[in-house]
């Protein structure tokens, strides 16, 4: 028995996960999370990062990354070479020089299929020094016309090239103002990722900046704090976390093809390992967490968000961080709790009126991590109240003892929720208010991208936002 | 990583607009590389070449450890005039250009349009375009062509024109880009009228994008400044230059260093890093709406930043650049965007002290006094580019799409129709083009300025309803 454990172990530690950095936000973001699965980890985290070929080189990062134009993922290379603890591989990028204009169909349309063939075999070469692959993440900012346009179009192609691994396809949503297409490049993107990716995570910029300010203190931030809050919060339930087995569980992790075992007792990190189950987020999409094709909107919530150090004066430490979890789902939706106190100074306000004040949860995923995780008392999140009625086993919670980073206790909440989906609600309206003008359309017609494209991703995603309304 | 531009300088005014903007770009290049080194920023504008060999051989941008040997500026010069090419050719900046991306003529067009773009089109054309081919052959993946010219005279308009269609004929993917110089009302060129209307049917049936300069709001700019620097006398003020003045006697190549500043501005992006790039293409996609709606406001805060002493408290904030590049009186076109429509905006910010929260939260401040277009109340278009300017920590330029641009495009049709009501000097044209063509291009105006104001709309609500 312990050492067919020890092999499924094994098994897991040699599992890769490929990381497509996709357009100027998806590189940048993509630097800092592999900073921070890099930092955030007493030892190397074999899924994201390989060893190289010689022993005095550097781990190498198991990314792709991708733009239209060349400087970032040159600046990005530079960069994570700076920092010296690990790099990116040498041969694993792809740049042009024509920029795709904000143009999501001159990304999607043209540049796309130009580019299949040398992307294709970049990925593959990647996914060929995983072990045992697991699936992609990408990193791609829907505003413009590279990490939204190209970006969807790869994952289109990946999805017929590998079709059983899953996807995770972290998306980041632009600040107000950043782009004035941006709004039909956010509704065409996620239009076209429903239908292949197996999850989709979208941040907003404008979540991130405020956490830097409030929470952080940091009064004016820049990108890259911003994504440093962003690549910990991803990072948090990416690096290896155990689930707790409780009996309810059982059924989920044996439909899953893993192995159930005893409940965890011991605090020790090694015997963690060999008597429960680690985390595979990717598969776990597909079985746990975005289980039903029509629901695969995801939001991420983590407190705190600055170290606090080992509170021995309270016995329940963990209760207060899951309270503060509860409460971040029974505001009103987080996207409009940044805008109430956000720097635009006006309220967001009908658009979320059709979302009830609970943030109804499809399911939830609860890592935590510190002392006593595996020991917290978690039945303030397994309330019926945040679930339909038809979702079984709706909460999976993992733990792992280690700290994470400086952080001695860390709790994060990925949601299948429908606050994941409340923003692209107003992108819709304002998409459609250009459509219905026609502005801009001419640019995109350009490229093969006609009106009634637009329609067909316009009912694509009023059909999502029906869904999350039912819930 | 080169991602080239092609500067094509026509007539008079383009060609000393031009070399002032080179001579800038090479200081601005010059000041953040001070060993020398041909970086990838600088393979955008220009080339570096070996001339020890015969022809002189290319030097790639490779990896970008490269040393300088011989810079050789992406452009081509086309004038009827030798004077101020020439000028150019004997000057300090006469290695940069080479004969064979010079094209000259003798005689001059005689400020007629058509003389221009009808006589010197045909004769000339097909050297002109070769020229251009020489440079683009060279060009790894060419961005843009920006066209330098002014639409008063004859050559810059005409000839400018006649360029501009054969560019977008042979090369239809590559952007092109108009920065013209409109005629003043107290042009000492009396045809100017004629020639700046016939030149603006050209540039919206072939230009992706124009970003028209008015030597009036020039003249305005330096005005404030001479004021300023009353108040303040260590400020950066151009010396007038010794040359031609225009007729409200401020210097030219003071005029023309804001429009190189302009142009350097535009491309800072394309050449360096920053944290929001923004591509001259972008700038398309997110400023043009409509095709034929693509006339731009531009307006820089500071408009002119020379080696000033101002101490660091004088120096304007972020927040003050913001508040100064909408107003009025720093704009390159006479006009107030704040009274008229805003289709969409461009901010693009240089400078690292500033990041992208203090942009971010100045255009939600600037929102409030705006006027958006009921479709687009977040027209907004961000940049941020990591290098200053030359001679100053920060800077800002606007690139509007507001409908405040039928104003100068009125006067134009103002002043064209007192002439030609009597059609005065009309037979200039008549020698060389139907006069058919006034009355199209009459038209293609005037169903401009009704298409911008098609867009001009009430005051637009601020919630999401």
């Amino acid at each position: 028995m312990r050492d067919c454990v020890r092999a499924r172990v094994r098994e897991r530690e040699r599992m890769g996960v490929v990381v497509l950095q996709v357009g100027q936000g998806g590189n940048q973001f993509g630097l800092s999370l592999f900073d921070a699965l890099f930092s955030l980890t007493s030892s190397l985290a074999n899924e994201f990062f390989r060893e190289p070929r010689r022993s005095a080189d550097l781990p190498r990062a198991r990314a792709v990354l991708i733009d239209s134009e060349p400087k970032v993922v040159a600046a990005v290379k530079r960069r994570s070479r700076a920092m010296g603890y690990w790099r990116y591989g040498p041969y694993s990028s792809y740049t042009e020089d024509s920029g795709s204009g904000n143009n999501w169909a001159k990304g999607f349309c043209r540049l796309g299929p130009s580019w299949q063939d040398a992307l294709s075999d970049l990925v593959r070469r990647e996914v060929e020094m995983c072990d045992i692959f697991d699936g992609f993440i990408t990193s791609q900012s829907l505003a413009g016309g590279t990490g939204a346009g190209i970006g969807s179009y790869l994952l289109e192609v990946l999805k017929d090239e590998y079709p059983s691994c899953n996807t995770l396809s972290h998306c980041i949503w632009p600040l107000e103002g950043e782009c004035t297409v941006q709004y039909y490049n956010v509704v065409l993107s996620i239009a076209h990722l429903c239908d292949v990716v197996d999850g989709l995570l979208l941040v907003k910029n404008e979540t991130l900046m405020s956490t830097c300010k409030k929470a952080l203190g940091i009064q004016r931030p820049s990108f890259d704090d911003m994504n440093t809050v962003g690549a910990r919060a991803l990072a948090s339930v990416l690096v290896p976390a155990y689930y707790q087995t409780k009996p309810k569980l059982t059924g989920l992790l044996k439909s899953s093809g893993k192995a159930t075992t005893c409940k965890v007792k011991s605090s020790d990190c090694q015997s963690q390992m060999m008597s429960s189950t680690q985390v595979r987020i990717l598969s776990d999409l597909v079985t746990g967490l975005c289980s039903h094709p029509k629901y695969r909107m995801l939001a991420l919530r983590n407190t705190p968000q600055v170290p606090t150090g080992l509170d021995n004066s309270t016995t329940h430490p963990w209760k207060s961080h899951l309270k503060q979890l509860k409460q971040m789902l029974y505001m009103e939706p987080s996207w409009a709790m940044e805008s109430t106190s956000s720097v635009h100074g006006h309220k967001c306000t009908s658009d979320y009126s059709a979302f009830r004040k609970i943030d109804r949860c499809v399911a939830n995923l609860l890592v935590l991590r510190g002392k006593g995780s595996s020991d917290a008392d978690v039945s303030l999140l397994e309330d019926k109240a945040l679930y339909p009625v038809w979702s079984k086993d709706p909460l999976m919670v993992a733990t792992n003892t280690a700290p994470l980073g400086d952080f001695h206790i860390f709790a994060s909440l990925l949601s299948n929720c429908s606050s994941a989906i409340a923003p692209a609600a107003h992108a819709l309206s304002r998409a459609r208010a250009m459509h219905a003008s026609k502005a801009y359309l001419y640019q995109y017609a350009k490229h093969g991208l006609s009106m009634d494209d637009f329609d067909t991703s316009f009912e694509a995603i009023e059909a999502v936002l029906e869904q999350y309304r039912e819930l | 990583m080169p991602r080239e531009i092609i500067t094509i300088q026509c007539g008079q005014c383009g060609n000393q607009v031009g070399c002032r903007f080179w001579e800038l770009a090479l200081q601005e290049h010059a000041a953040f590389n001070p060993s020398g080194v041909f970086y990838f920023s600088m393979s955008s504008l220009f080339r570096n070449m070996d001339t020890r060999f015969k022809p002189p051989r290319e030097l790639p941008v490779s990896d970008g450890i490269s040393k300088i040997k011989d810079l050789e500026a992406r452009a081509v010069l086309v004038d009827m005039e030798e004077g101020v090419v020439n000028q150019l050719l004997k000057g300090p900046l006469s290695n940069l250009f080479k004969s064979r991306q010079c094209i000259t003529g003798i005689s001059g067009s005689g400020n007629n349009w058509a003389h221009g773009h009808d006589v010197y089109g045909p004769q000339y054309g097909e050297a002109i375009l070769e020229k251009i081919q020489s440079e683009a052959e060279k060009c790894e993946s060419l961005q843009s062509f920006n066209i330098l010219h002014s639409l008063g005279g004859g050559t810059g308009s005409g000839l400018g024109s006649y360029i501009m269609e054969a560019l977008h004929d042979n090369y239809s993917g590559v952007l092109r880009i108009s920065v013209p110089v409109f005629p003043s009302k107290d042009d000492d060129v009396v045809t100017s009228p004629y020639n700046s209307m016939l030149a603006v049917k050209s540039l919206v049936d072939h230009a992706d994008c124009v970003l028209p300069i008015e030597n009036e709001a020039l003249c305005e700019i330096l005005d404030k400044m001479e004021v300023r620097k009353l108040r303040s006398p260590t400020l950066y003020v151009p010396k007038p230059s010794k040359g031609k003045k225009h007729p409200s006697g401020k210097g030219f190549d003071a005029m023309n260093e804001i429009v190189a500043n302009l142009l350097l501005h535009l491309t800072s992006s394309v050449r360096f890093d920053g944290s929001l790039n923004v591509d001259l293409n972008e700038l398309t996609t997110n400023l043009v709406p409509f095709p034929k709606l693509h006339f731009l406001m531009s307006s820089m805060s500071p408009a002119l930043h020379g080696p000033s002493h101002e101490n660091a408290a004088q120096l304007p904030t972020v927040n003050q650049l913001f508040t100064d590049v909408i107003l009025h009186k720093n704009q390159l076109v006479k006009g107030n965007p704040l009274a008229c429509t805003y289709l969409a905006s461009a901010f693009l910010f240089r400078g690292s002290q500033s990041n992208v929260s203090d942009l971010s939260a100045n255009i939600c401040h600037l929102r409030q006094r705006m006027k958006m277009v009921h479709w687009n109340p977040e027209g907004f278009k961000i940049g941020h580019c990591f290098r200053p300017p030359l001679h100053a920590p920060q800077a800002l330029l606007c690139l509007a799409n507001n409908t405040c641009i039928r104003n100068p495009f009125k006067r134009m049709k103002k002043r064209f129709e007192k002439l030609f009501k009597k059609r005065v000097y009309v037979h200039h044209y008549a020698e060389y083009m139907d006069l058919g063509t006034f009355a199209l291009a009459l038209d293609s105006l005037e169903d401009l300025i009704e298409h911008y104001g098609e867009h001009e709309g009430p005051l637009m609500l601020r919630q999401f309803a």
